[in-house]
């Protein structure tokens, strides 16, 4: 049994009186990759966000390696639980390899030289290293997303949250992003992902939870959500993704 | 006046223009770049966060800071920069300190120079922090949210993400605003300060040739203004990526028909 590196437990947080994410528990074991589906506006980022202390959560409590996150200083804690972003959150005014170096000199403190070889690790990882010198200005978007891909894997993090990487990509553009993604989880990266492609839920991860109304309404493997579980709010939330 | 006037005044007085022109562009250079620098500052502290969970003491210096900002801003935009001069002058008297007994490193300028440099500076900080302001309001907040998620510290994100973009996107107005101080400048002669407004003064005085005098400044203050201006849009067209040229003057290749 692998250890359990992140674990929530009873989570709620409200926005101005309306409550977003409520009563949510659940631990993430190393290696594990977790999707999180359900509608939008159902709470799924705002947890994610939560996790990487966007947002401090309203009561419950999450723990990272047995430690409440609250008591991590904050740079500690997001070295090590990174994020990727829908709209990809690049630093215009730097290149591809300047937007993956920028963390590792000022949050991590490594010498110039060493970070950008380890930047380049990555990109080579994502299929960019030969754009290292590009303006994020002329990347396409599955280009942008792998770059911050690679950007939070430079970091060395235990766990990195994928907040809809696809969503605000092209069709075409996509089936790159998956692929890499696909890549770092079978290769034993922690992940968890917020995703509206099923496809990747069911495929890849190795748990599914389905959100609905800030609750944890299903959980399981994939093949428990997506062939054999009953619920008729999770049926009519698949029913509408297959038809749309 | 007559033509002969401004031929008069330029082989007898040429050493005034020069002397005058020299300052004037001493003086708006500093001014605007040094305005600049604490413009940045100003900006700092006008978007300083104040938020619930800050503790008492830090509430206390932020919201002094960010009061000061404020206020200096609104004090400095809202009154004539002339005036200024003036209860800077009047205001160093009061406190005893002599600007003709003050004359730091070069000597061809006199103190009241390095007064005029004190006041264009403040005065151009004010308009500087605005414009710096605006410009850090205009980065997207995902970028700062990016910034966040990485572990940077909210001075690393200002630092290494925010303000080098605001200073690129703001490159035309604070080229404005330089254009600006080459003509504003103009009003330290109250104070006595030798630029180029005040040197043709004297010309003029010595000689009843007022007419021809302030002729020949007007077309120096067009000349400058104009080379900054056209020296602005090269290094904007630099920055663009494209191909070092002179505005105005592009080569453009005829289009050729198409088939």
């Amino acid at each position: 049994m692998s250890e359990t590196l992140l674990s929530l437990t009873h989570v709620s947080k409200t926005f101005d009186g309306t409550p977003v994410v409520k009563d949510v528990s659940f631990d993430v074991k190393k290696g594990e990759c977790i999707a999180i589906i359900g509608s939008s506006g159902s709470g799924k980022s705002t947890l994610l966000r939560c996790i990487n202390r966007l947002e401090d959560v309203t009561s419950g409590q999450i723990l990272y390696q047995n430690r409440d996150i609250l008591s991590y200083p904050e740079k500690e804690l997001r070295s090590k639980i990174s994020m990727v972003f829908q709209n990809f959150n690049l630093f215009n005014n730097l290149d591809v390899l300047g937007n993956c170096v920028i963390g590792q000199l000022h949050v991590l403190h490594r010498e110039k030289k060493e970070a950008e070889k380890i930047a380049m690790i990555h990109l080579q990882e994502v299929g960019l290293a030969e754009r290292a010198h590009a303006k994020i200005a002329v990347l396409s978007g599955g280009q942008k997303q792998r770059v911050a891909i690679a950007r939070s894997l430079s970091m060395d993090p235990d766990i990195i949250l994928f907040d809809e990487p696809t969503s605000a990509l092209d069709p075409e553009m996509v089936g790159e992003v998956l692929s890499v993604m696909k890549n770092l989880a079978e290769k034993g990266l922690t992940m968890i992902v917020v995703t509206h492609e099923m496809s990747f839920a069911e495929n890849v991860a190795d748990r599914v939870l389905f959100f609905d109304e800030g609750y944890i309404k299903e959980q399981g493997t994939p093949h428990f959500i997506f062939a054999e579980c009953a619920n008729p709010r999770l049926k009519t939330f698949l029913g509408h993704k297959e038809n749309g | 006046m007559n033509s002969s006037d401004i031929s008069y005044l330029f082989s007898h007085y040429w050493s005034n223009f020069l002397y005058g022109t020299l300052s004037t562009i001493i003086l708006s250079i500093v001014g605007t770049f040094g305005g600049l620098l604490l413009g940045i500052f100003l900006a700092f502290a006008q978007r300083i966060a104040i938020k619930k969970n800050t503790k008492w003491y830090q509430k206390g210096w932020r919201y002094l800071l960010k009061g000061f900002a404020n206020f200096y801003s609104v004090l400095i935009r809202g009154t004539p920069m002339m005036v200024q001069a003036m209860i800077f002058k009047y205001g160093c008297q009061a406190l005893g300190v002599n600007w003709n007994s003050i004359a730091p490193g070069v000597e061809v300028f006199d103190g009241w120079f390095y007064a005029g440099i004190i006041v264009i500076t403040f005065n151009t900080a004010a308009y500087m922090g605005e414009i710096v302001k605006a410009g850090l309001n205009g980065i997207d907040r995902g970028q700062l949210e990016g910034a966040a998620a990485l572990g940077l510290s909210p001075f690393q994100t200002l630092f290494y993400v925010s303000l080098p973009q605001a200073l690129r996107n703001a490159i035309p107005t604070i080229g404005n605003e330089w254009v600006v101080n080459i003509k504003d400048s103009s009003v330290l002669n109250v104070i006595g300060v030798t630029e180029l407004y005040f040197m043709s003064g004297q010309a003029a005085n010595k000689n009843y040739m007022f007419m021809a005098s302030y002729l020949i400044i007007a077309l120096i203050y067009l000349i400058l203004t104009l080379l900054t201006s056209l020296l602005l849009k090269m290094a904007e067209r630099k920055m663009d990526g494209k191909k070092f040229s002179i505005p105005f003057f592009h080569y453009r290749p005829k289009k050729e028909a198409s088939v």
